[in-house]
């Protein structure tokens, strides 16, 4: 998978692309790690309009950068989710905590 | 169709997930699946396929065993490992519990199955072994079929 990353004034914009699955994981966590670790704006959006491909993993994977997110007070919001990807993210019930947004 | 099975033997490696996702897919393509009904199947395959490799042999060697079945309009796979077993069956199954929250898992991958296909059946022994069978049943949209299957081909090729 690809991960790369955008300002748009106060928001830091990452954009997933690809498959997301336990084999990506490690890729996945130590990616937005680096990008969020080094990001100055308030708010981050996820989004992943060009993720093929996500099982559960990928909720594991998000809700660990929340968590540190939420620690710098700096809040998570989720673009893009079409599919089974947009039904795995929905029955986690993540949109409560990382709203939906239009991207 | 004609009634069609498969079984595989893989190595319990993170690189096989999308592998065994992949060709249970293409294996049902046969049978005329919507691509929801594809993406909901190779979600449930990885989630099985991951919780062997996870779970089942910690991360070291080990097979995991994949058979399907299409029979009518009637799918059904089953993942084995012949790993270290779950200890309880009915706890694993709850949404959100996992053995692993510093690894970040989410405890969400039996719940996904559940969900995404027609039942769910988890038979586990300790030091045996873990079988998921999973079913589903594909509806009949004549008209559309044809063309979800090529634009599946399509995401597929692009993708």
């Amino acid at each position: 998978m690809q991960i790369f990353s955008k300002v748009n004034n106060d928001y830091l914009v990452v954009f997933l692309v690809g498959e997301l699955d336990h084999y990506a994981s490690d890729f996945a966590r130590s990616k937005l790690d680096a990008l969020l670790d080094r990001s100055t704006q308030s708010k981050i959006i996820v989004d992943v309009s060009g993720l093929e491909f996500m099982d559960s993993t990928g909720i594991g994977v998000l809700l660990g950068r929340f968590n540190k997110m939420k620690a710098l007070k700096k809040p998570m919001f989720i673009a893009g989710a079409k599919g089974s990807v947009d039904k795995v993210f929905t029955m986690s019930g993540i949109y409560k905590i990382m709203p939906k947004i239009a991207g | 169709m004609k009634d069609n099975e498969f079984v595989l033997t893989l190595k319990a490696l993170g690189e096989n997930e999308s592998f065994a996702r992949t060709v249970v897919a293409a294996f049902c393509l046969e049978a005329k699946p919507t691509l929801e009904e594809l993406s909901d199947i190779k979600t449930a395959v990885s989630e099985a396929v991951t919780n062997a490799i996870v779970h089942a042999y910690d991360g070291a060697d080990g097979k995991i065993k994949i058979k399907c079945k299409i029979s009518k309009n009637k799918l059904t796979i089953e993942v084995s490992d012949f790993g270290k077993g779950i200890e309880d069956v009915e706890k694993a199954k709850e949404p959100f519990y996992t053995t692993r929250p510093e690894e970040e898992r989410s405890g969400m991958g039996f719940t996904v199955m559940e969900s995404f296909m027609d039942s769910l059946e988890i038979t586990s022994k300790l030091g045996v072994g873990t079988k998921v069978k999973m079913t589903k049943t594909f509806g009949v949209v004549e008209p559309k079929e044809n063309f979800e299957r090529e634009e599946y081909a399509i995401a597929r090729r692009n993708g």
